[in-house]
């Protein structure tokens, strides 16, 4: 097999230079002729491809928008073509221009709905639009055809952080439009890397611009404790940072578990942070406080023994005098050596 | 020839010790530590060395230079000798927006701008945008506010401080109180010991924050037990900020109060005097393991503030807001006078006191027992939920076992789910496979790992599950006495 390698590698490197110098002979016109003649889908798109080849190249379209803009002046009714008017819309896509692409584009779907790429194009020219929830839907709907390409990926990942620069959502009861967004992505195609950073911005926003008393705080931080637990349960070893994000999310979360007694994923948001904040040399954990709140949660639904034993696994890690108050707490049997 | 290794090891410590002259000299010649605040320059690093090492946090807000008690406080109060001894035992930050040089911060000592301007950041997050410079908060190792004074009026100052540190971090006061109080320490081991309670009281109520953690230092130092008993009875002078230290020599003593029993009533009587709850504490732990009646009526009469060996003391003699926990001691002691006393109405109030705390006293408790397992599965708060399912009897469970089954996969809390599977477990009812799953994993499980096995231990043989090592061990063990139960 080695030795064929050489001849293999010959072989392609001629192929490709045949096929160029196949292209470049054609001048625009003729490739403009061709189109113009050319009947049925596949000649149509063959005739496309050509086209699109000569992209950058000198005495042709001197970038995709330009091209996108040639497409536009055919004549006879070919401009207004659908597989025409498709290839209109990804080239404005390709030059950021999704403003203008998504007339182009909806012709597009329209003309074969259960096509996911042309969908997965038509949410990132929306998302150039700055249309994030309508574009994380698209794309949403991209994946719900089958389409799983990783520009898929990569647009709501920009759409989740274009929502967020663009403005915080005024609406009382609301949440930030790149949570909407990344949530209409997210019921159809979990991925834990978009869960992880929706969590984070969720809690940075709150941390800046909300109090957990109030009806959007709550939302806030319920929405981000939810997204990071689905992150941890999608990739039970999470990036860098992942055990900052459980406790933080917990931290958030406090208020709330308190007026609705445990119902909220606080303690499981604490159990990650202390799994997660382990020193694998064995040092003390990041987040030792994760312990004593643990032991509170433990305490308040009668877990007396528990707590009591993360409480003193607290503090003997450290002083704490909030373990210290928990422990003066619990039933008073707890402590002696035969209760450990 | 022996002597060669010898000489060996002498011309090696010569040069060690040359070497380590060396590095003294360079030491000295090297700009000495600031007398005042030492600042910690990492915010980040600096709120986690507090959870790491249990040190309270002091924030120092210096915002407003050109204002006059601000400019006052940083550059000559927190550049002070004073204020640095008291703030020895805290990560201390100071709270500043402005820069005041590239590298070193030039306004305050040995610190870095980005340090100030992080704090002040986080500070503005927390206590809001609305902020009063100057102003000082004392912050616990796990966040939470001991103290916050705006303005300087002159309240905070060293005594505050070293009080503050013997209030939320005991053992660094009592490691740091030691120091510079040798006269004092030699006092308490060689006054009379009529003299010592004058001593002590006056020691105790004057400025020094680190009072009563220093006489801790001298009594670990006393052997004589007369002394000791002195020095504890001493200790009543506690002012109540700084009555959380006595809490780490008293545990000792009310955890194994058997060991030495004078003592152990000696700081029940300075407990009770310094700070009544603190005293509930100590009593209610000391009665729960005393094992003689008597001893148990020794400790009634110090909570119930009758003297003498004659006098005796019962539930009623006690403050009123205390009984529940005195009735609690002694059932948990299964003292006699817990059953013929009458039950505290605040004990039962509120949940069966909380299921009779959780089991712990099922049985003795009028009332407390039953548990209505429908009732919880339909308000689902999983706190609730999960003690009435560890409190349910199997009888409890089978009739809910379809509903239990169904919180095995749709129950969000893990800890329920668990709780679920050891009810079922327990009653025999639902689908074996799925709960040994569930059972496994939560015996895995970094929190409830623990607890689990032994609800586990509790229905069947310990020995087995502790040989269960693998996930097929494991699972066979459990299915094995799954099905020799049905035989």
């Amino acid at each position: 097999m080695r030795r064929m390698l050489p001849l293999v590698l010959v072989t392609g490197l001629l192929a490709a230079l045949f096929a160029a110098s196949a292209d470049a002979k054609d001048k625009l016109p003729d490739l403009r002729r061709q189109l113009l003649e050319a009947q049925g889908d596949a000649r149509i798109g063959g005739a496309l491809d050509k086209l699109s080849a000569t992209i950058g190249k000198p005495g042709f379209f001197e970038d995709a928008g330009a091209f996108g803009d040639w497409l536009g002046t055919l004549p006879d009714g070919r401009a207004e073509h659908p597989l025409v008017q498709l290839r209109r819309g990804w080239a404005y896509v390709a030059v950021k221009r999704g403003e203008e692409a998504i007339p182009f584009l909806q012709v597009g779907v329209k003309d074969n709905p259960g096509d996911g790429l042309r969908r997965a194009y038509l949410g990132e020219a929306l998302r150039q639009a700055k249309r994030h929830v309508e574009a994380a839907e698209m794309l949403a709907a991209a994946v719900r055809c089958g389409h799983h390409g990783k520009h898929v990926h990569e647009s709501i990942l920009k759409t989740v952080f274009d929502a967020r620069r663009a403005k915080i959502s005024g609406h009382a009861d609301a949440l930030p439009d790149y949570a909407t967004a990344a949530g209409v992505y997210l019921a159809v195609r979990p991925e834990p890397d978009i869960h992880f950073v929706v969590a984070q911005l969720l809690l940075e926003d709150f941390d800046t611009y909300e109090k957990p008393d109030r009806t959007r705080g709550k939302l806030w931080a319920r929405t981000a404790g939810e997204h990071a637990l689905a992150a941890f349960r999608l990739a039970p070893t999470p990036p860098a940072g992942g055990a900052t994000l459980a406790f933080d999310a917990a931290r958030a979360l406090e208020f709330l578990d308190r007026v609705e007694r445990g119902r909220t994923d606080r303690f499981a948001l604490l159990v990650k942070a202390h799994e997660l904040g382990q020193d694998p040399s064995g040092g003390p954990p990041r987040y030792p406080q994760a312990l004593v709140f643990l032991a509170e949660g433990a305490a308040a639904e009668g877990r007396f023994e528990l707590a009591h034993r993360l409480a003193t696994q607290r503090l003997e890690i450290s002083n704490s005098p909030r373990a210290r108050r928990l422990l003066q707490r619990l039933p008073p049997d707890l402590g002696t050596s035969d209760d450990e | 020839m022996r002597s060669i290794p010898l000489l060996v090891a002498l011309a090696a410590l010569s040069l060690v010790a040359v070497a380590g002259a060396e590095e003294e000299t360079k030491k000295s010649k090297a700009k000495p530590p600031p007398e005042g605040i030492w600042w910690a320059q990492d915010f980040k690093a600096g709120l986690a060395r507090a959870a790491r090492e249990g040190r309270p946090v002091l924030f120092c807000v210096n915002a407003l230079e050109t204002e006059q008690a601000n400019q006052r406080l940083g550059l000559n109060t927190y550049r002070s000798a004073a204020w640095g001894q008291a703030t020895r035992g805290y990560v201390n930050f100071v709270c500043n927006p402005e820069d005041h040089g590239a590298t070193a911060c030039s306004r305050y000592e040995r610190h870095v701008c980005k340090g100030h301007r992080d704090a002040l950041t986080w500070f503005l997050k927390r206590f809001g945008q609305d902020l009063i410079s100057p102003q000082h908060v004392i912050l616990e190792p796990d966040g939470d506010v001991a103290f916050r004074k705006e303005y300087y009026t002159g309240v905070v100052d060293p005594a505050l401080l070293e009080g503050y540190l013997s209030n939320v971090a005991p053992p660094i006061a009592y490691s740091r109180a030691g120091i510079g109080r040798d006269a004092k320490l030699k006092a308490c081991a060689s006054l009379p010991l009529a003299e010592l309670d004058a001593f002590a009281s006056k020691w105790l109520a004057g400025r020094d924050g680190l009072a009563a953690a220093a006489m801790l230092n001298a009594l670990d130092d006393c052997y004589d037990t007369p002394r000791r008993l002195a020095l504890i009875a001493a200790l009543a002078h506690t002012h109540d900020l700084q009555a959380p230290v006595l809490v780490l020599a008293a545990e000792e003593r009310m955890l194994y109060p058997t060991d030495e029993p004078a003592e152990t009533l000696a700081w029940l009587k300075t407990l009770f005097r310094v700070d009544r709850t603190l005293g509930v504490w100590g009593a209610t732990r000391a009665l729960v393991r005393l094992e003689d009646e008597a001893a148990r009526s020794a400790v009634l009469r110090i909570w119930a503030g009758v003297e003498g060996e004659g006098a005796t003391a019962a539930l009623g003699d006690l403050p009123a807001a205390e009984r529940s926990s005195a009735y609690e001691a002694l059932l948990l002691a299964k003292d006699r006078r817990a059953s013929q006393a009458k039950v505290p109405a605040d004990w039962v109030a509120g949940r069966a006191a909380e299921i009779a705390r959780a089991r712990r006293l099922t049985g003795r408790i009028t009332g407390a027992a039953t548990v209505d397992l429908a009732a919880a599965l339909k308000d689902a708060y999983p706190g609730d939920l999960r003690i009435a399912l560890l409190a349910a009897s199997p009888a409890d469970v089978r009739p809910h076992a379809a509903a239990l089954i169904g919180l095995l996969t749709t129950h969000r809390a893990h800890r329920v789910r668990l709780a679920a599977a050891l009810a079922l477990w327990k009653a025999r009812a639902g689908p074996p496979v799925q709960l040994i799953d569930v059972l496994y994993r939560g015996s895995t499980d970094l929190i409830e790992g623990r607890p689990t096995v032994e609800a586990l231990g509790a229905i069947m043989p310990e020995a087995a599950l502790e040989s269960a090592h693998s996930r097929e061990a494991w699972n066979t063990t459990l299915l094995k006495w799954w099905k020799d139960g049905a035989k």
